[in-house]
């Protein structure tokens, strides 16, 4: 293979994006969805090339070599192949979802943030990753900020929090470079290994700088608030791409860099709880309380994308405490969950962006009974929810019950619970999303509504399959773990096509769904010898004997779905759930006040010689002091 | 080949084995209730003629997802059923406890779908209570699952039941006692009783989800309460009451467990939602959060 091929991957991307800038909407999605085919195509040649490289050095104003380095990796490919498929999926749903009615501009700007993506996953040098981590920001903000105004705030909030973790990222490679002379990934990941024997403080500054970036990005605490903004108000379509991969782009980077460094540490050098180095103690209580607040924030939300990008930051929690065990099975799992919430949160979003294309509603309450007029779009969201619910036999629940063998493992009993509340409190909201959106009684509003359109239907029953076969056959994801870890020097997790072994017990996906399928024929067999049933219209309905439309409650009034779970509301009263958002606002007000200050004095034209002066002193004085 | 459908002949017995216990367990219950306030009661095999008349009855339905549901629910339950050991046996050789915790949600979720299909708000209602108090139960009763996990580093259930086997000392009941009055408060949560019984509520929802079911769905329902005691039962005994050698103490154990839940469930009245839910928050877990604590450092 020729290494420009993965030259091609970014730049192809990038080039279709600006060529389509010129092109007329829906022309631009075809050419989209044209684009995906390609990298895929590439992406699945590359399969068997690990260790191809593509180097560019060269010297930029004598600050010593850069290198602009993309690889194949076994960690770069995993996360390359499984969002090309995941894209393409998605691809072709926007395909049918911008019609003439509904299309954004966001076309070329998804086509390069595609070859950002590509950028990110396969770069080796710092310089590259960081290149291409800062296309990706800028290309995500233009398409989350379409031109309306809510959705401009929220791309501006997830800008900027964003950008204070791309600070903290430059700053840590900048130190990095400083130390060790050198751009490149795996070299720089030893180099600092080593270091937290010698120079713990520096080593320790450096991994910090870049876990902060990268919890940034995949909205792990302090920072989950921007996925509930952004995700609800990007276009229907991108948020499934939004929650099922740009999230994980923290994921990759703390797989890539910090979790590696802390597995080569050499023994002795740190503190250790629990089996653990202390700061992986920490990022498992980080990502656990990500979770609970993900968890109770999206059992009382009313808005059904929002409620899905509190669900998604519930589940990077549970994506952070796997990793955080440090071991090759916590590891592993942190990459199953990774994959399997790529496909069935993409297929959730898919589907609620499937119900506003047809409904143009976003608040569930005012939905209901859509199972009934449009059941492929149902049964994808049914299948998601299971999914990730984590209940067998959904791909979902492999992954979930890997991260509980991985904290059983470091006997991180504490964690695990609070997982375990996080996960049962995703029955609450799942469940309410479910019944909200698709089942009780339809408005006569919605009794016309038809099932989405065919492309957008077809790539949801594939996203369907998709969750079904890792759940019976977890082996066809799991199979590339072992090289993915032998790579970071982790041992091997014992996996076949049907089986998982974890460090409690081994499950084997293909029986649980066998014995699932024999228990449901059993049932549907005396169902079937029951006495016949025959179907009575939806609002015919026990109710002691009141006719409903003598008190004016129609369908829609008996709905039962807003403040669904109003009476547990005061059981987390006392969580102080807004504190962080709290101390944003300050924040905020600050440095808008410091803004007022400094436009206030350069835009009064009587001050402006002040400002003249000024700019004069600071440059004598830097002048001085060099 | 052969094998495989000699299991799954295996399997079907189990599955109609669970619902006979189950629906028998609740015969007896109703005579231990009607005990208690001094009435005769109905005979122990009414809960039979109950299920056999409601599959003889025409029925309503509202739409196929009702269907779907209510199938999915047992379903649901019996696969779990598979996976619970009776008297130190299981047909599919292993029974992690995590599938347990987790197959068992299905027939929760498929009930749940079911009834709200039916556009019932009293159904949905009920269902969400029973959601909510979802969270008031399971997450004590898997901090002891946990404390038991740490000590044989297994989540198996045979392991369990097997290690309990050495004579009435060796029962878990004394080794965990804090984990075991834990899981006794949830598990009367878990059944649904008194006094946490929010999800039927009969007085206040119109018994919640069964509002809308009729018929042959009304029986799946009574059948679905049937697997389910037997599924819960037979989690306590294996955890706790020392498994059982033979199939006819199994049994005994099991009925032990549902007896205590019955006189309990005689005798108390309903909290509310919040309540419960504190209460298993605070009682149950802060037994089982001592539990595991104990058992992290000495265990």
């Amino acid at each position: 293979m020729s290494p420009l091929f993965l030259l091609l991957l970014v730049v192809m991307p990038v080039g279709f994006g600006l060529v389509s800038l010129a092109l007329p909407k829906r022309l631009s999605w075809f050419l989209f969805f044209f684009v995906n085919i390609l990298v895929l195509g590439v992406v699945f040649k590359l399969k068997s090339s690990t260790g191809l490289t593509w180097d560019l050095k060269f010297n930029l104003f004598s600050t010593g070599a850069v290198s602009l380095k993309l690889a194949v990796t076994h960690l770069g490919w995993f996360f390359l192949a499984i969002s090309s498929v995941a894209t393409i999926l998605f691809s072709m749903f926007s395909l049918d979802f911008n019609d003439r009615k509904h299309a954004t501009f966001a076309a070329p700007f998804w086509m390069i943030l595609i070859g950002a993506t590509n950028g990110i996953f396969l770069s080796q040098s710092w310089i590259a990753f960081f290149f291409a981590w800062e296309l990706m920001s800028w290309t995500s903000l233009l398409i989350i900020g379409h031109g309306k105004t809510p959705s401009f705030k929220a791309g501006i909030y997830y800008y900027a929090l964003s950008f204070f973790g791309t600070m903290a990222m430059m700053a840590g490679i900048w130190l990095l470079y400083h130390r060790t002379g050198s751009w490149d990934i795996a070299t720089t990941t030893l180099r600092i290994a080593a270091d937290f024997t010698t120079h713990r403080s520096f080593a320790m500054t450096v991994t910090a700088l870049f876990a902060v970036g990268f919890l940034a990005k995949s909205a792990l605490f302090p920072f989950h608030m921007w996925p509930q903004m952004a995700h609800a108000e990007a276009p229907d379509d991108f948020s499934a791409y939004l929650s099922g991969i740009m999230i994980k782009y923290g994921i990759y980077g703390l797989a890539l860099f910090v979790i590696p460094v802390f597995a080569m540490t050499p023994k002795g050098t740190m503190k250790i709880i629990s089996g653990v180095p202390w700061p992986m103690y920490a990022l498992a209580w980080i990502s656990a309380i990500t979770s609970v607040i993900g968890t109770v924030m999206a059992i009382f939300t009313n808005d059904m994308k929002r409620l899905m990008a509190w669900s998604t930051v519930a589940n990077v929690g549970y994506i952070g405490v796997a990793l955080s065990t440090n071991s090759s099975l916590g590891y592993a799992a942190a990459l199953f969950h990774t994959a399997n919430h790529m496909i069935f949160k993409g297929s959730i979003f898919a589907a609620l962006a499937a119900v506003k294309f047809r409904t143009g509603e976003r608040e569930m309450h005012k939905l209901g009974g859509l199972a009934y007029v449009m059941p492929i779009t149902f049964m994808t969201f049914l299948l998601g929810i299971i999914a990730a619910a984590g209940i067998p036999p959904l791909s979902g629940f492999n992954s979930k019950w890997m991260i509980f063998q991985a904290l059983f493992e470091k006997k991180m009993v504490f964690v695990a619970t609070v997982i375990f509340f996080s996960s049962t409190g995703a029955f609450l909201y799942l469940f309410r999303a479910l019944h909200t959106v698709f089942l009780g009684q339809l408005s006569p509003r919605f009794r016309h509504v038809k099932e989405a359109p065919m492309l957008m239907s077809f790539s949801m029953i594939i996203l369907m399959i998709l969750m079904l076969i890792p759940g019976i056959f977890p082996g066809t994801v799991t199979g590339f773990f072992n090289n993915i870890l032998a790579s970071f020097g982790f041992a091997p997790i014992k996996t076949t096509l049907n089986s998982m072994t974890g460090s409690t017990a081994s499950i084997n996906g293909t029986v649980i769904a066998a014995v699932f399928g024999l228990a449901v024929l059993i049932v549907f067999i005396m169902f079937l010898l029951g006495a016949r049933q025959h179907k009575v219209a939806m609002m015919d309905n026990y109710t002691c004997g009141e006719d409903p439309e003598d008190w004016k409650v129609g369908p829609e009034r008996y709905h039962y779905g807003y403040d669904f779970y109003q009476p547990i509301k005061p059981l987390f009263a006392w969580m102080p759930l807004g504190a962080v958002e709290k101390l944003y606002e300050t924040l905020r007000r600050s440095i808008e006040r410091f803004g007022n200050l400094v436009s206030s004095i350069s835009a009064d034209g009587s001050r402006l010689g002040w400002t003249f002066v000024i700019g004069i002193l600071i440059i004598i004085v830097t002048g001085v002091m060099k | 080949m052969n094998a495989h459908a000699l299991t799954a002949l295996k399997l079907t017995g189990i599955a109609f084995g669970a619902m006979s216990l189950g629906l028998l367990f609740m015969g007896l219950g109703r005579i231990v209730s009607a005990r208690i306030q001094r009435r005769i009661g109905p005979p122990f095999y009414q809960s039979f003629i109950d299920v056999i008349k409601c599959f003889t009855k025409t029925s309503i339905t509202h739409n196929f997802v009702m269907d779907l549901g209510i199938i999915m629910a047992l379903g649901g339950l019996i696969a779990t059923a598979f996976f619970v050991p009776f008297a130190n046996f299981s047909v599919l050789g292993s029974s992690s406890v995590v599938i347990v915790l987790y197959l068992m949600s299905i027939g929760y979720l498929g009930m749940a779908m079911g009834v709200s299909a039916s556009g019932n708000p009293n159904a949905t209602i009920g269902i969400s209570r029973a959601l909510a108090l979802m969270l008031g139960y399971k997450i004590p009763f898997v901090m002891v699952i946990m404390a038991m996990i740490l000590t044989y580093n297994s989540s198996d259930l045979l392991t369990y039941a097997l290690a309990q086997n050495h004579g009435f000392g060796s029962w878990h009941i004394f080794k965990y006692p804090l984990g075991f009055i834990a899981v006794e408060i949830a598990f009367q949560a878990m059944v649904g009783e008194k006094p946490y019984d929010h999800m039927i509520a009969p007085a206040e929802i119109a018994s919640g989800p069964m509002v809308e079911l009729s018929g042959k769905y009304l029986g799946i329902g009574f059948l679905l309460h049937a697997v389910q005691l037997y599924v819960e039962t037979g989690l306590i005994v294996n955890l706790f009451l020392g498994g059982a050698q033979t199939w006819y103490i199994m049994m005994v154990k099991m009925f032990a467990v549902y007896f205590t839940t019955m006189c309990i469930n005689a005798v108390m009245a309903r909290y509310r939602i919040e309540q419960g839910i504190r209460h298993l928050w605070i009682w149950a877990g802060s037994f089982a959060l001592l539990q595991l604590v104990y058992t992290r450092i000495w265990g």
